[in-house]
């Protein structure tokens, strides 16, 4: 038995390493396309993506060795079933949870219930700290824990359950080009404005962030998590930014998804994908969340057809066919 | 040690039958001094004036505390004597270096024919004294620094510092302590400190980061320590590998506690006794000053020794523990029990006994754990008188039991889980003292009542430790 179990972990953490090293990669050349995308006009958006899309694509050739080798150990491992005691974990709902982590939190769920896997939703106030990366939200399935979307998407994978298996490499490549684009612009964004911004910091993320604590710790960690966000603002060249080129950014940002979504009912024609729950996770909870101004809301709700798009997933994943998936966010079956 | 000059009595006269014709010859004077040397040794003597010398950063007020035993003194012995106590008395304040005592007649227009100077010759310890270490233990090495001001303010405060900068880890320590004066036993000191601990049985990293102070005071004969200690602690996973009972108590808390506890001590040695008896009592509740740990925790530790014929001693103790959560939750994995190892219950593993997850001991709520031990000179007696000494042997039988306790069930119900299933196991070994702070043992052991989970170590085993069963 006890063997068993470390043979298993074993697979779990390969499958999960690769993930990270592309994850990495990619954010290397990510932020020497960012410059670009920033200094470009609204128009030349769609250029600029197919430029990234490029520099992407290069990147994956040169992991496509590493990858295919790990995704080959990964499928010999897909045997087991998803087990009925999955769980996702995050931190608690209504009075920690900030709207970065919620953000990324609805993604996975949502990627989780488009690829009819069900989940537990378990609220804990230590869920940052339980987290193998440091970030939440994380799911244990299993005797594995996987934390963040990317690498749940990939464990998924090696499941066998996957929503990008009908694209081609092209389509692949600028999905995850566009996953990349929101990582980097709307969760840095949700980041800056929640930790940068004193007025937020100070009436809205420093408060819920430290409810779970008692004095003086509450402020000690408040304060430490600031601070570490503040440096990594910094680190990616956010540091000197204003709340104004902030907002701009995000309207740019939001400006290339819907550019690049149309008329269509999900990015990539008729099927759902990662992508989608990406945008969705993001969207959603920043048009639904309340924050000291809703100037950030109002940047996004410019664009009409990304939040036709969201009342859209909203209805078919999170809709009520029954009553008990009004907290649906809880409910354990598919809601197709 | 103790080298107590009495000058007064160094021109001895011969005593002999020439001196007895010279003292015929000589006259008035000489008889005097006879007279007074016969006064120094047989009757009253007072002290007039204690001295004390090579004082620095000293305050006097403090020696007074200290020396005034010597005033009482009545004839020449009860001097020595005394001098010598206020002597042990000024070392063991750890402020001086050296101590010497010299006792002279006292000189002077005021002087009386039978008064007494006593002087103490001291020299203090430097403003600071430093330490460096390097220390490597298992896949880590780690440089500790250590600074130490004795005698800060001239009272005999003592503030220490000690840096720890590792491989893995950095601690350190800030420690200020301060005697009441003329009363070295009770006395106070605050320490803030950070340290940091893996834990590889449970997986589990712990930082602790915390203030506290604490009170000592005697009792009669027992010893009472008051404590209050606030921690920040922060609990991870060592690996990614660990349970998830574990991770799940991963986070940030702050306790704050209040604790008590009080010794009675009368062993000769606390490592290798030859008589006497401990008895230790410990209790902390958490909670009630703040932070968001409450509970309450009792422990006691007794032994006893007695001599038997061949220099054979047979030792006996006795530890248990419980831990009450106080409110809605349960009690952290920090704060349970933890038993087994090479100086608690030989023959398992260190601390793996009790609950576990996925390999990882979660410890427990209560325990209880017990040893006889008879402890023999080696065999042959090689090395009797010196090194010899150091090294024991012992045949020992050990028994306990951890578990967890879900309350409702009621105290019959808690004593009824911790008797069954009971860990235990008999052995043999050899015991050496190392210094007076800790001993080593070498051991075969033979565990017995072994449950599913626990870790054994059956045969060999070697370990060091601090407190032992």
């Amino acid at each position: 038995m006890m063997h068993r179990v470390e043979g298993n972990r074993s697979l779990g953490k390969a499958a999960v390493a690769p993930s990270n090293t592309a994850v990495y990669e990619k954010s290397v050349v990510l932020n020497s396309t960012l410059p670009a995308i920033q200094s470009c006009k609204c128009s030349d958006v769609a250029h600029v993506m197919s430029r990234y899309m490029v520099l992407y694509i290069n990147v994956r050739v040169s992991l496509a060795n590493v990858c295919l080798r790990k995704s080959l150990h990964m499928l010999s491992t897909a045997a087991e079933p998803w087990p009925e005691n999955a769980t996702l974990y995050q931190p608690l709902s209504e009075e920690q949870i900030l709207l970065s982590d919620n953000a990324s939190s609805l993604a996975v769920q949502t990627y989780l219930r488009m690829c009819n896997l069900p989940v537990r939703v378990s609220c804990r106030a230590n869920a940052e700290f339980m987290s193998p990366s440091g970030k939440v939200p994380f799911i244990h399935v299993g005797n594995q824990v996987v934390s963040e979307l990317g690498p749940i998407v990939q464990f998924t994978r090696a499941k066998g359950h996957s929503l990008s298996e009908g694209l081609d490499d092209v389509q692949r490549a600028e999905m995850k080009a566009y996953m990349e684009l929101v990582n980097n612009m709307l969760l840095t964004a949700e980041l800056y404005i929640q930790w940068c911004d004193d007025t937020t910091a100070t009436e809205v993320s420093r408060p819920r962030y430290s409810s779970p604590y008692s004095w003086p710790l509450n402020h000690i960690l408040a304060y430490q998590k600031q601070w570490e966000v503040r440096r990594k603002m910094n680190a990616v060249g956010w540091g000197g930014k204003s709340l104004e080129q902030v907002y701009e950014d995000v309207s740019q940002c939001c400006q290339a998804l819907s550019q690049r979504l149309g008329t269509q009912l999900y990015f990539f024609n008729k099927q759902p994908t990662e992508l989608d729950a990406l945008v969705y996770g993001h969207i959603f909870t920043i048009i639904t969340t309340q924050l000291t101004n809703n100037e950030l809301a109002e940047r996004v709700q410019n664009f009409s057809n990304l939040l036709s798009f969201c009342k859209r997933i909203d209805q078919t994943y999170f809709g009520k066919p029954d009553e008990s998936s009004a907290s649906s966010r809880h409910s354990k079956g598919p809601s197709l | 040690m103790g080298t107590v000059h009495a000058r007064a009595l160094d021109p001895m006269p011969m005593q002999g039958p020439e001196l007895g014709v010279q003292a015929d010859d000589i006259d008035l004077p000489e008889p005097e001094t006879e007279a007074k040397q016969e006064v120094l040794e047989n009757k009253d003597v007072v002290v007039q004036r204690v001295h004390v010398d090579g004082l620095g950063r000293t305050k006097e007020d403090i020696l007074t505390y200290e020396i005034a035993g010597v005033f009482k003194a009545k004839n020449l012995i009860d001097v020595m004597k005394k001098s010598h106590e206020a002597r042990q008395k000024l070392l063991r304040l750890g402020i001086f270096r050296k101590v010497e005592v010299v006792i002279d007649t006292s000189q002077g227009p005021d002087a009386l024919p039978n008064g007494l100077d006593v002087t103490f010759e001291v020299k203090e310890l430097r403003r600071m004294t430093g330490s460096y270490n390097t220390m490597v233990g298992n896949n880590e090495g780690s440089m500790v620094l250590g600074l130490k001001l004795p005698n800060v303010l001239g009272r005999a405060e003592k503030l220490t510092f000690q840096f720890s900068y590792g491989t893995k880890e950095t601690s350190y320590g800030l420690s200020f302590f301060k005697p009441q004066p003329g009363h070295f036993e009770r006395n106070f000191s605050i320490n803030a400190y950070k340290v940091t601990g893996q834990f590889p049985w449970s997986s589990l990293r712990e930082t602790d980061r915390g203030i506290s102070t604490e009170v000592s005071f005697p009792v009669w004969w027992t010893n009472h320590t008051l404590k209050w200690e606030g921690v920040w602690r922060e609990l991870g996973c060592l690996a990614r590998t660990a349970s998830f009972a574990v991770r799940e108590e991963s986070g940030h808390s702050l306790k704050s506690s209040l604790s008590h506890a009080m010794v009675i001590d009368t062993r000769n040695s606390t490592i290798l006794p030859r008589k006497g008896a401990l008895l230790k009592i410990n209790q902390e509740l958490a909670g009630y000053t703040g932070g968001d740990v409450s509970y309450l925790k009792e422990d006691f530790e007794i032994q006893l020794n007695r001599r038997l014929p061949w220099d054979s001693i047979l030792s006996g103790s006795l530890w248990g523990g419980m831990l009450l959560p106080i409110g809605e939750k349960p009690t952290s994995i920090a704060d349970r029990f933890y038993l087994g190892g090479p100086t608690s219950v030989r023959g398992f593993s260190m601390y793996s006994i009790g609950p576990q997850s996925e390999g990882d001991y979660l410890g427990g709520e209560a325990y209880w754990a017990g040893g006889v031990h008879l402890y023999t000179p080696l065999p042959f007696r090689p090395g009797r008188g010196g090194f010899g000494d150091l090294f024991r042997t012992h045949f020992f039988l050990n028994a306990g039991n951890l578990c967890n306790l879900n309350y409702g069930e009621g105290p019959k119900a808690h004593l009824k889980k911790l008797a069954e299933c009971i860990r235990w196991s008999y052995g043999a070994g050899i015991v050496l003292r190392l210094g007076n702070i800790a001993r080593l043992e070498l051991n075969y052991c033979i565990p017995m009542g072994v449950q599913s989970g626990d870790r054994i170590c059956d045969g060999v085993q070697f370990g060091a430790g601090i407190r032992f069963l």
